[in-house]
């Protein structure tokens, strides 16, 4: 009777059925095209009111049930994973503040809670990549957490511009005020916040260099819900940014993110850092399909695109596990005969990532290809669009030659086992969801349909780009030690790409040194300068020194005083006989 | 992408994707042209709440769909039908824009040579 | 506690209490001059001990100020009953107004108020900084001069900050925050005497709290709270209290001065506005220096001893800190 539950458990099955309401209330409100706004209104004095408001439709309702049920699967999935962890309840913890700071971004119309709700999350990423503590996760999460606070900066900046309007609200200005110049800087702003949470191509280093996490925060964090806050946003606001200059800057860059990042994958051996790349690239594609207007292909693809994802990474931990820890896939080889039932999910999730037919993935990715296919752009963001395309079919057929279908690879005695049913049951849900989640979406979703009319050409220069990826894969997979390569004369190239386009290079050695000499400047000189001298410890000494003095006059003789009261009472006196 | 490369060839005759067509509608037809009408009423567009954009000529198999989508929830792909039909209007529409197009093009390439001409 | 074990000391007590209902309650201005001289004839003979000479030192200078002022004070009232022309009213009403502040420890006429202090026990300091405030502060708002007044409460923020900066001793410290209070209740004077009611019964709830915790603990320097090993909850107790005092939201004591801030604001008095809430800033770091000795320090010589306070007194510190604590919040209910 006397049965103890752990804590995994206990969240796990509070995550779930709070997910399963949603499923409910979601469905209904998406059918009756309802939107329920709850305000308590905290303070409202002059002309500003400081409300709290939550706002439910059904796009947050959605996606608060994906990010439910993924974080509910991942928690269960973590009782396995980090059962010799000492400091397990402060990990449950961690990670159950990160979802609710996640669901406070997600249920907020205005930006102060928004701010709450993106500041938790920066700070507790940070929190959690540096979990295990040794020198790359301290580098990595001083990255993380840098990077988003960029993030951060932007939206206060939103913030002091907003008490323009009145209120913090923003949902009820996006379509009024699309003219106002201080709108306009709003949106700069956002974007630029977004992009950064999102890791688009200025800051895209962090992405990568936050794989030092455990496995289990990469699967919660930065699959679905950490990166896709910034897409989330951006699709809140999508009503403003419709027709603005800023947003072909954000196409450009966000194209440039999803080739990018798909070159780079190519040529990256560690398991995690693979997967983090094609979040990014996808990233980009979501981005890049927003900054054409169409939001809700963006959050149809961020909701279809947290579902494998997640399972991806669940997927390499198990793998990671397996390995003795090692994460390097020309270590790995062969896993197909061995684990079958991991080398299912993780195969199923690579494609559903490929846009293989009727997976998950395809719904969304398919639709936002054609899509783009049919509107109005320039030749070189659809050269970006299917080029990104074909090398993720590419980096992904790698990835699974190398781990799947390669000779084992190993070094040493191995441990293969496929038996951790706790693993499995969590990989089951999300791998069950990875399937029919396409199609369910697509059919609740668009109120509207698409209508895609285009040549046969066009429609299948999808599968014109997959076909050329997967045979580019399989011939990268297939390089030997006596391969005739002539690496010498492409090694400039390769390190161009392999290093990220050498971007991480600009966050760190590039500008690093002379704002921090300046910052260096501004503390010496203000914070402990001037600042001291008229706020900090000069006021402490201006106060002493007067009560110094006050103590002059108390230590008098006692007649003084009395005298001083006689004086006083014959001077008023004497006004009065005068 | 596509549409650039259908307005591809007009971009001689300064004829771009969002221009009216300018000539008779009558003109070079041997039958009656009749102009396109709304099937769906305006009000009860309205009171369906369906946005702007999508008050087009194919409203009335959008109202259909919508409310087998109401009739059917959550089992969404029993609409599958009426899905298809409001696609297909959709598509023939987009047909006849797209000959509208090539007609007014045809008319103002004629239009220009007549012009050489004279 | 001390009054109940001395049965002339407990009558002196008795006589205190009716001395300032006869100074309040009378109808004319001898009464109320009558009032005073039992005030202080009755209050010398509970701060006297033979056994202490600091004690008889601190009896002494308070009889001789204290003897001053109700002289002037009833000199002044019957110069004005003599003078029947309206045209020395603000001349007779400062005149009256400063023998009453001299009466309150009050500037200009303070400098009497901390020395007294320090020779007093905890009880007697009490007394003195609640219970002798009342009648004069009553008398006071019968015959106020508006634009003297303003000024001194001004003073008396700002003088109560400075003198109590630079103080070791608490009871010296208590004195000058007393006389900081003492400006705030002049101004809700100016507002209503409800305001004034609030203020004072909140005031001296909180000063009894801290005169019992430093009675209890015996303690008469800020250095002594560096040595003393308490239990957790009175620690705690001795930051909400202090915290409270100083007016920090949500605890008890903001409530107060937050009332009195609104009214002024609604009277449109900015400046005195202002100058209460620099002061009271200053004020807050004081106490949080006092705080901040006894509940952060711990070092390793005094985890040999511990000190240990009866029980009943401990239930009495505890109760008074919750309300203290959560004043504020259950308040709101009688004001629906």
């Amino acid at each position: 009777m006397h049965q103890k539950f752990s804590i995994c458990f206990i969240s796990f099955f509070f995550l779930f059925f709070f997910m399963l309401m949603n499923l409910f209330m979601m469905i209904y409100f998406i059918i009756s095209n309802l939107t329920i706004m709850i305000e308590w209104e905290i303070i409202s004095f002059n002309s500003i009111s400081i409300v709290m408001s939550i706002l439910l439709d059904w796009m947050s309702l959605l996606f608060m049930m994906f990010v439910l049920l993924i974080s509910s699967s991942v928690i269960y999935w973590k009782k396995s994973y980090m059962s010799s962890e000492i400091n397990l309840n402060r990990f449950i913890i961690l990670v159950i503040m990160f979802v609710l700071s996640m669901i406070l971004l997600i249920i907020s119309p205005n930006i102060i809670s928004i701010l709450l709700g993106w500041d938790g999350l920066g700070l507790i990423s940070y929190c959690l990549v540096i979990y295990y503590q040794n020198v790359k996760s301290y580098n990595a999460g001083m990255l993380t957490a840098l990077s988003n606070r960029i993030g951060d900066v932007m939206i206060l900046m939103v913030i002091a511009w907003m008490l323009n309007y009145g209120s913090w609200n923003y949902i009820y200005y996006l379509m009024f005020m699309k003219n106002d110049f201080f709108m306009n800087v709003i949106s700069i702003m956002i974007i630029l916040a977004a992009m950064t949470k999102s890791a688009q191509i200025p800051f895209s280093s962090w992405l990568p260099a936050a794989m030092a996490a455990p496995t289990p925060v990469s699967a919660l964090v930065h699959s679905s819900t950490l990166v896709t806050a910034g897409v989330y946003l951006l699709i809140r606001f999508n009503l403003l940014l419709e027709d603005m200059f800023m947003l072909k800057i954000l196409l450009l860059f966000s194209g440039l993110t999803m080739m990018m990042a798909g070159i780079s994958a190519n040529y990256e051996y560690d398991l995690k850092k693979i997967i983090a790349l094609s979040t990014l690239s996808q990233l980009g594609l979501m981005m890049s399909i927003l900054s054409m207007g169409y939001g809700d292909l963006a959050f149809f693809h961020l909701l279809t695109h947290a579902m494998f994802k997640a399972l991806l990474f669940m997927c390499a931990g198990v793998l990671i596990h397996m390995m003795n820890d090692n994460q390097d896939i020309r270590m790995m080889g062969g896993l197909s005969i061995f684990i079958p039932v991991t080398s299912l999910c993780f195969n199923i999730s690579n494609m559903a990532l490929c846009g293989i037919p009727f997976l998950a993935g395809f719904y969304s990715k398919d639709l936002i290809l054609e899509v783009t296919m049919m509107s109005n752009l320039n030749m070189m963001v659809l050269y970006l669009y299917y080029f990104s395309t074909g090398l993720t079919m590419f980096y992904t057929i790698r990835l699974m030659m190398y781990l799947m279908i390669n000779d084992f690879n190993l070094m040493s005695v191995y441990n293969l086992y496929d038996e951790d049913y706790i693993m499995l049951k969590s990989m089951m849900i999300l791998l069950f969801m990875s399937l029919i989640s396409g199609s369910m979406l697509s059919w609740m979703i668009f109120c509207y349909p698409y209508m895609i009319f285009m040549s046969l050409n066009m429609k299948l220069m999808v599968i014109y780009v997959s076909l050329m990826g997967g045979m580019m894969g399989w011939l990268v997979s297939k390089m030997n030690i006596y391969s005739v390569n002539k690496f010498l004369m492409m090694y400039n190239l390769n390190m161009f790409f392999t290093l990220m386009w050498f971007m991480p290079n600009l966050s760190v050695y590039g500008f690093n040194y002379y704002i921090l000499s300046f910052s260096k400047n501004l503390y010496k000189n203000i914070d402990m300068g001037w600042s001291e001298l008229f706020s900090g410890y000069g006021m402490f000494n201006l106060i002493k020194n007067y009560s110094l003095i006050s103590m002059i006059y108390q230590m008098n003789n006692f007649k003084i005083y009395l005298f001083s009261f006689v004086f006083w009472m014959l001077l008023i006196m004497l006004m009065i006989l005068v | 992408m596509g549409n650039l490369l259908g307005s591809f060839n007009a971009r001689n005759v300064n004829l771009n994707m969002d221009d009216k067509p300018t000539f008779d509608p009558q003109e070079g037809f041997s039958y009656e042209r009749k102009p396109r009408e709304m099937i769906a009423k305006e009000e009860d567009l309205i009171s369906a709440r369906i946005p702007p954009k999508y008050r087009d000529y194919c409203a009335h198999h959008l109202l259909e769909y919508q409310v087998c989508r109401y009739k059917n929830v959550p089992l969404m792909y029993k609409c599958a039908h009426e899905k298809h039909a409001y696609l297909n209007c959709e598509h023939q529409d987009y047909v006849m824009r797209m000959k509208e197009f090539e007609r007014e093009r045809r008319l103002r390439v004629r239009e220009n040579r007549l012009i050489g001409v004279a | 506690m001390l009054f109940m074990i001395n049965s002339n000391k407990m009558f002196f007590f008795f006589t205190l209490f009716f001395s300032t209902l006869i100074s309040i309650s009378s109808n004319s201005w001898l009464g109320c001059w009558i009032g005073l001289e039992i005030n202080l004839l009755s209050f010398i003979p509970l701060i006297t001990s033979p056994n202490n000479l600091l004690n008889s030192e601190a009896s002494l200078k308070y009889f001789l100020t204290q003897s001053i002022a109700p002289i002037n004070f009833l000199f002044s009232i019957l110069l004005k009953l003599l003078m029947l022309n309206f045209f020395f009213h603000d001349l007779f009403s400062i005149m009256i107004n400063s023998s009453l502040l001299m009466k309150m420890g009050s500037i200009p006429f303070h400098f009497w108020f901390p020395n007294i202090m320090e020779g007093l026990s905890w009880l007697n300091c009490f007394i003195l900084m609640t219970w002798q405030k009342i009648s004069p502060l009553i008398l006071l708002s019968y015959y106020m001069n508006i634009n003297f007044i303003s000024i001194i409460m001004i003073f008396n923020c700002i003088i109560g900050v400075i003198g109590s900066f630079n103080q070791n001793s608490i009871r010296k410290l208590m004195a000058f925050s007393s006389i900081n209070n003492l400006g705030w209740m002049m101004s809700s004077l100016m507002i209503s005497e409800s305001i004034w009611k609030l203020f004072f019964f909140l005031y001296s709830f909180l000063i009894m709290i801290m005169c019992i915790m430093s009675y209890l603990i015996n303690i008469f320097f800020i250095n002594q709270l560096f040595n003393i090993n308490l239990n957790f909850f009175f620690k705690i107790s001795i930051m909400i209290n202090f915290l409270s005092l100083g007016g920090l939201p949500p605890l008890l004591g903001f409530f107060s001065k937050w009332m009195i801030i609104n009214f002024l604001i609604m009277n449109n008095m900015f400046l005195i506005t202002f100058f209460f809430i620099m002061s009271s800033l200053i004020m807050i770091f004081v106490y949080i220096r006092i705080i901040y000795s006894s509940l952060l320090s711990y070092s390793f010589k005094f985890k040999w001893f511990k000190n240990f306070i009866k029980y009943n007194y401990i239930m009495i510190i505890n109760f008074f800190s919750l309300i203290s604590l959560s004043g504020m919040i259950f308040s709101t209910f009688f004001f629906i």
